[in-house]
């Protein structure tokens, strides 16, 4: 397997040179680099332009200046901008921008793009399935900039004049609630009798919680109370016991519950820890975690132990989620709004969280507008790859052996459904750095596109090429995950 | 899952009848005709259809009938409000167009004009754009598949070159310089000076060298990034298709290699290469929009509904009429393309089909 990406890995540096070679011309060919400094008035005007043009290498052959530069990029030597500037620092800095950027966008859609897909191919031609059918071609038919300004002016000003008195009517709480009730409804199978039900009893309890919400507050001061928070860790215990095991399975039920209730109570236990936590810290807790899980879930298991040690690390991972959750929203004030102009506000200081909520109210938008449209195509590409898995045999024989439904969707189908929507994934992580280019355009952050579109604009080949290095990097590493996780999903790839 | 057997019961028959009394009262159909039953039986598709001609109709035949032209400046005070009143319970006026539907600009242009002209420019951008993409990418990808050895790992490592070069770039570069194609002194370069131009050249938008048949010219940079995924695409097709036995018995037949490609492989392709071509059109639509919002694309003078929307994006809370109108034709045209081609999918793959209600 090594050798195998090793020498994929190898194959794609000629790839590389030619593609970078081809870009190096194209943008030295694209323009006049020296249009600012023609026509200078004053006597010298001409020592200038010959100045110039020799500090951006102008005289020298093109083919050597590539040379050059190649030579650099060994020693992450980036070369010079125009106006004398390293370009390897820029690009530091708006490559962690745009990564920010991108990487929330991609885990926001791959995540909720691959729920949908699941969803609506279990429950194939329903009204949720029509529903999300829709709106998928509908989010990839939206120019993504027409859909950045909708969320400027909706996600943002409005949103934010709301949040000033944030107040619910009743009438507003009804239509919440009726349309969080239909989608609960239209998430169960089954008859109008099964379907009912669940839509009253959704409906009514959103319409209760955003009652109490708004009697209390909640919204302008939100926050988790620890009884609330607990009742949470339990549920979360449950839902991850019933995604390995049937609920039958008392020793499975037992580990996702004990492995939840000892992972809230360590939250207590680090509370110090929580209130000005550092990346490491933050590490190391989920690094315990996990081992909390596993320990709980072999010790309690039995002969589940299997099953109970991975519901154990599922439950510790959703509680310690909830726990930062909540930590993350009581940071929240008032005051702070979503953000439209850059990635976080100059000059920032404040807690640990406090300056998350800042960087998270720069980011929603943005990351949103990209996310969007990258989840319509997984949502509909998971769906048609689950149902042609689900309509496979040996799901029938899962099904006919008496696996809960669980089991069966996420352990057969989802996991050989993964195969091609692994590959559109990697494939769209490029694709999502250029829509950046776009995106960061509109909520005028100066990331990589803003590095590219600018030496576009002023013929300098070197952020743009900057610029392509990165991409291509990101495509080669992409393609070498995707081939480590074809091996790990497909067993036929590994005895190859 | 169900396969549609190649015949099917013609609507006279009752489908239930003994087998002689069946075979000799179906109707045999051809391929065609069942692609084309499949597809107008989705009602999706088919409505997206109508409305999308409704659209190119208003947009061509309309705007030619139409009493403003959208050159025309300073018809009244700046942005006036639209006169187009479709919502008829509301005020109870009716349906009406009014005198200026969608409004005037800033420049007391009227609007519903200017958003015409606009859809003309995208519709002939995406359709030649997306027509030629497949073409090539067609043709290179019947080569390559079908050859196989140095021919095809020729053209598909210039696909994969191709695939790392930036649109935008290369409409950057198409922009700048293609004033100097009819020489084509740029592409050889006399001396490396000449590489950097002679004179400066700061025009960054296609559409001003070539005038108004510039929106040609964006198209083929479309097309020019466009067609490697499609060409990927039918070289897969073709691999597998030349092994099947049918090829062999045309070969033993005496056939050419250009008869099998044409008359045998071609025919088993013309499905996805089909539906490739909607979803090409739609992502030109996109990409026209998306290079016109950075400034790379029609001509200054001349209107798409990119343009449109980028000149627009800051006037949403004062003329938002500016902003909504050219962004729904936008959406409409590629959401009809997009289920059209859904329905193309679902025609052509008879796996695919569904009972539909």
């Amino acid at each position: 397997m090594f050798f195998f990406i090793l020498r994929r890995l190898l194959v794609s540096i000629p790839l590389l040179i030619v593609s970078t070679l081809l870009v190096f011309w194209l943008v030295t060919v694209s323009g006049d680099a020296l249009a600012p400094f023609r026509n200078r008035p004053g006597p010298n005007g001409a020592q200038i332009l010959a100045q110039a043009r020799q500090r951006l290498q102008l005289d020298v052959p093109f083919i050597e200046r590539y040379w050059e530069w190649l030579k650099g990029v060994v020693r992450l030597d980036f070369g010079t901008k125009a106006n004398g500037q390293q370009v390897y620092p820029i690009l530091k800095d708006s490559m962690i921008t745009t990564m920010r950027l991108v990487l929330l966008a991609t885990v926001l859609s791959i995540v909720i793009g691959l729920v949908i897909g699941i969803i609506s191919a279990v429950r194939q031609y329903s009204i949720f399935d029509y529903g999300t059918t829709f709106a998928s071609f509908l989010f990839f038919s939206l120019p993504v900039f027409w859909l950045a300004v909708l969320l400027k002016q909706f996600g943002a000003i409005e949103l934010n004049n709301y949040l000033v008195s944030p107040t619910v009517s009743v009438t507003a709480a009804i239509v919440v609630g009726l349309i969080v009730g239909g989608l609960a409804g239209a998430l169960t199978g089954g008859s109008w009798r099964r379907r009912l039900p669940v839509f009253g009893v959704a409906a009514t309890a959103a319409v209760a919680l955003i009652l109490i919400a708004d009697a209390t507050d909640w919204i302008a001061n939100p926050g988790i109370s620890a009884p609330v928070l607990a009742v949470f860790a339990a549920g979360a215990g449950v839902l991850s016991a019933m995604a390995f095991a049937p609920l039958s399975k008392s020793k499975v039920l037992i580990a996702g519950v004990a492995a939840a209730l000892v992972g809230f109570g360590a939250s207590l236990l680090f509370d110090s820890w929580l209130e000005e936590p550092s990346w490491w810290m933050l590490l190391q807790l989920l690094a315990m975690s996990l081992a909390v899980g596993v320990v709980i879930g072999l010790a309690v298991g039995g002969f589940d132990r299997a099953a109970a040690a991975r519901a154990g690390v599922m439950a510790t991972i959703l509680v310690g989620m909830l726990v930062m959750f909540d930590r993350f929203i009581s940071a929240w004030t008032p005051g702070r709004t979503i953000a439209t102009v850059g990635p976080q506000t100059p000059n920032l200081s404040g807690t640990f969280w406090e300056r998350m909520v800042d960087y998270a109210s720069h980011q929603v938008l943005p990351s949103l507008a990209l996310a969007l449209i990258g989840l319509a195509t997984f949502a509909r590409f998971t769906r048609a790859s689950m149902l042609e898995t689900m309509n496979s045999d040996y799901v029938r024989t899962a099904r006919a052996k008496g696996l809960p439904a669980t089991q069966v969707v996420l352990r057969h189908g989802f996991r050989t459904a993964l195969i091609p929507v692994m590959t559109i994934i990697t494939l769209s992580f490029a694709t999502v750095i250029e829509g950046a280019v776009i995106t960061e355009n509109v909520f005028s952050w100066r990331g990589m596109g803003t590095l590219f579109v600018n030496g576009l604009r002023e013929v300098d080949p070197y952020p743009v090429m900057a610029f392509l290095v990165v991409v291509s990097v990101v495509i080669v590493v992409m393609n070498a995950i995707t081939d480590t996780l074809y091996a790990y999903l497909d067993p036929r790839i590994r005895s190859e | 899952m169900s396969s549609t057997p190649l015949i099917e019961v013609g609507p006279g028959t009752t489908g239930l009848g003994s087998g002689a009394e069946r075979e000799f009262t179906v109707e045999a159909r051809t391929q065609w005709s069942l692609i084309r039953r499949r597809f107008f039986s989705h009602r999706l598709a088919v409505g997206s259809m109508i409305l999308l001609l409704a659209v190119v109709l208003v947009a061509f035949v309309g705007a030619a009938l139409w009493k403003y032209e959208y050159t025309a400046t300073a018809l009244g005070p700046g942005s006036t409000r639209p006169t187009f009143d479709g919502i008829p319970w509301l005020d109870g006026d009716g349906v009406m167009l009014g005198e200026h539907p969608f409004g005037l600009d800033n420049a007391g242009r009227d609007y519903f004009a200017t958003t015409l002209r606009g859809t003309q420019q995208s519709i002939i951008i995406a359709l030649f754009a997306g027509i030629l993409g497949t073409f090539i990418g067609t043709v290179v990808g019947a080569i390559a598949g079908f050859y196989r050895g140095w021919v095809d790992n020729v053209l598909m490592r210039i696909v994969d070159v191709g695939l790392t070069i930036p649109l935008l770039l290369l409409a950057a570069v198409i922009a700048r310089r293609s004033g100097d194609i009819p020489g084509l002194s740029w592409f050889f370069g006399e001396n490396s000076i000449l590489l950097f131009g002679s004179e400066p050249d700061n025009v960054p938008v296609i559409g001003d060298y070539f005038g108004p048949n510039s929106i040609i010219l964006l198209a083929i940079v479309i097309a020019m990034v466009s067609w490697l995924s499609i060409s990927r695409v039918v070289r897969g097709e073709f691999l597998s298709l030349r092994e099947k036995e049918y090829v062999e018995a045309a070969r033993a037949l005496g056939a050419s290699n250009g008869r099998i490609i044409r008359k045998h492989i071609l025919p088993n392709v013309v499905g996805t290469v089909i539906v490739n071509v909607t979803l090409l059109i739609s992502a030109a639509i996109l990409i026209e929009t998306a290079l016109s919002f950075l400034g790379l694309g029609v001509s200054t003078s001349d209107f798409s509904l990119g343009k449109l929307v980028s000149d627009n994006d800051n006037a949403f809370t004062t003329r938002p009429w500016l902003f909504w109108w050219p962004g729904l034709f936008i959406l409409t045209i590629s959401l009809c393309i997009n289920f059209i081609g859904d329905g193309l999918r679902d025609a052509f793959d008879p796996r695919q089909t569904r009972e539909r209600r």
